[in-house]
């Protein structure tokens, strides 16, 4: 599948600007028969770290023989650890590509373990030209081995580490001028950060190069004791919505996915989700 | 030739075939009777539950009414056989209310298993109970009553037989014959205590095939008019329209050679990463998914951080 083409400015810098891959929606195996059957999903995303190359699911190759595109998101690279990225999860991050024909894969701008524990969770990088550089040797280490091109996700943060030399934006913006990789804008970590950590929604869109933006994620929440958390469990907020349209008032994204991993309502309502995006999307 | 009771071998066999086969036409007789109640059937008596009942009693109502709570969408069906229940639906009928709730209780229920465990609980039973007192079904405790009674004759027969055996043992006479003839006497009320009668009355069976000739509904059971719930009421779950679903209810089969242990190292969701067990985002990742699934809970990708 060659989703991935060069336009007279991103042949100038080398860049390869991502074909339209239209509104999807995150396959899950809960709901594997329910995004099977959505009307109107262009794409799929799938979680890379759940999949067996040798025993990709039914349903998954089913969705590629319709010529859905389905594309690996990966979230164990750790690109952002003082540590070096471990090969034999980008090797298998680019043999899943390969097996699903994936125009491009995904990750996340943050660690998720050091000194041998695991977080489970995303943590948030210091923003810092320090961790700039490790993030960016990583990010070269890891595309060196991937066959197709990699797309990095903004995360929802419940802190800001201290002594940041850089907005969010700012930090995407180098990462991408000094690796190429591509964004994958997640609106609604976007909001979660607005709300929670005062991120400057109109200045973070402003400062990213969203020339390169693959697609975008979507996604719901709720707030608990005064913090907004990005669940993936429950409907996804009108704010949201309002924070695509920004996003979309700048540029029209390639791909727009809605996230969804738990708590999984009724076919109907995630297809209302989808309309919405759509209907943001005009 | 010794002549116990006054018969000799090949008499005494000759009658006990006769006994054996009068015992037979009267074991035959007493199952049938039972299903000899006749009676109109009046248009909307039976629902669609009491007719699963009637064609393949509970494990069938619970099937119609797994069926028709797909439809409704309060359950969603997956690929690998299970259901999750959408939100908080309200069912009226008891069946449906056991079948809600056995989902509720496992979030990700094994079809075939929620359809087993249900079926053995009252509410799809209760069902058989009022169709017993409707008279559409022979109330079971007169059908093991029946049956018992109808083996009776061959009961005592066998045990005229069994002491002619040994009487003939005891005067060294040829039993080969009366040996066989005991082993298939044995077999035969075996078979006919074992082998469940239809239970439905002459009215149950002229409601089914009312219900199959759509005159209940106006659509049960006819090509095309009928929904899912209706023919699954009808030919159970290998009748469902969906291809999908009729393979997902369909219990697994066994394999039939070990499966081989596997070298490769292709996968990371449950293998040398560590992953939580089915979480997507594995081993070391980010996200704190309560669900099996990839991102969201509480954690990872959200509030706290993620993608």
């Amino acid at each position: 599948m060659a989703a991935a083409t060069r336009s007279t400015e991103g042949e100038r810098k080398g860049w390869w600007h991502v074909e339209k891959l239209g509104v999807g929606i995150g396959w899950r195996p809960e709901i594997d028969l329910t995004v099977e059957r959505l009307p109107g999903v262009d794409f799929v995303e799938v979680v890379a770290e759940n999949l067996h190359v040798g025993h990709l699911p039914e349903s998954v190759l089913l969705l590629r023989e319709r010529g859905v595109p389905v594309l690996p998101h990966a979230v164990s690279l750790s690109l952002g650890g003082a540590e070096p990225v471990d090969a034999h999860r980008v090797a298998h991050l680019g043999a899943l590509a390969e097996a699903l024909d994936a125009p491009l894969v995904s990750d996340h701008v943050c660690f998720v373990r050091a000194g041998g524990l695991d977080s489970g969770h995303l943590m948030p990088l210091p923003r810092t030209r320090d961790a700039l550089d490790v993030l960016v040797a990583n990010v070269k280490a890891a595309q060196q081995d991937l066959p197709v091109p990699l797309a990095l996700e903004n995360v929802a943060a419940l802190l800001d580490w201290p002594d940041g030399e850089l907005t969010e934006g700012q930090f995407l913006a180098e990462l991408v001028e000094r690796t190429d990789c591509h964004l994958l804008v997640d609106v609604a970590n976007l909001y979660a950060n607005a709300r929670n950590l005062g991120t400057d929604v109109a200045r973070f869109l402003d400062e990213i190069p969203l020339e390169r933006l693959a697609y975008v994620h979507v996604a719901g929440g709720e707030e608990n004791r005064g913090v907004y958390h990005d669940t993936h469990a429950h409907a996804v907020l009108p704010e949201v919505l309002d924070v695509l349209a920004q996003l979309r008032a700048r540029v029209d994204p390639p791909g727009v996915l809605l996230e969804r991993d738990d708590d999984y309502p009724a076919d109907a309502e995630l297809a209302a989700e989808l309309a919405a995006i759509r209907a943001v999307l005009g | 030739m010794e002549r116990p009771w006054g018969l000799s071998g090949p008499e005494f066999l000759e009658l006990y075939w006769i006994g054996l086969a009068v015992s037979l036409a009267f074991a035959i007789f007493v199952r049938v009777r039972p299903r000899g109640s006749r009676g109109g059937v009046p248009a909307g008596a039976l629902g669609l539950l009491d007719i699963a009942y009637l064609t393949g009693g509970p494990r069938r109502v619970v099937e119609a009414s797994v069926a028709g709570l797909i439809d409704s969408g309060a359950l969603v069906p997956a690929r690998n056989g299970s259901v999750r229940l959408v939100g908080t639906p309200v069912a009226h009928h008891p069946v449906d209310q056991a079948v809600l709730a056995d989902a509720k209780r496992y979030r990700y229920r094994t079809l075939t298993l929620l359809i087993t465990s249900v079926a053995e609980q009252d509410a799809p039973r209760a069902i058989g109970r009022r169709l017993s007192e409707m008279d559409y079904l022979v109330d079971p405790h007169l059908v093991k009553r029946r049956l018992r009674t109808g083996v009776l004759p061959m009961a005592v027969l066998l045990a005229v037989g069994v002491v002619r055996w040994v009487n003939g043992l005891l005067i060294s006479a040829p039993v080969g014959w009366l040996t066989l003839q005991l082993a298939l006497t044995g077999v035969l009320i075996w078979l006919l205590l074992k082998a469940a009668p239809s239970t439905r009355t002459a009215k149950g069976r002229e409601a089914v095939a009312k219900a199959r000739a759509g005159e209940f509904t106006g659509g049960w059971g006819t090509t095309g008019s009928a929904n899912a719930a209706e023919l699954v009421a009808l030919n159970g779950f290998d009748g469902h329209p969906d291809i999908v679903l009729r393979a997902a209810a369909r219990p697994p089969s066994r394999p039939r050679s070990r499966p081989k242990a596997r070298t490769s190292s292709a996968g990371y969701a449950a293998t040398s990463y560590g992953a939580t067990n089915v979480s997507s985002c594995g081993g070391a990742s980010s996200c704190s998914s309560s669900s099996g699934s990839s991102c969201g809970g509480g954690g990872g990708c959200g509030g706290g951080g993620g993608g």
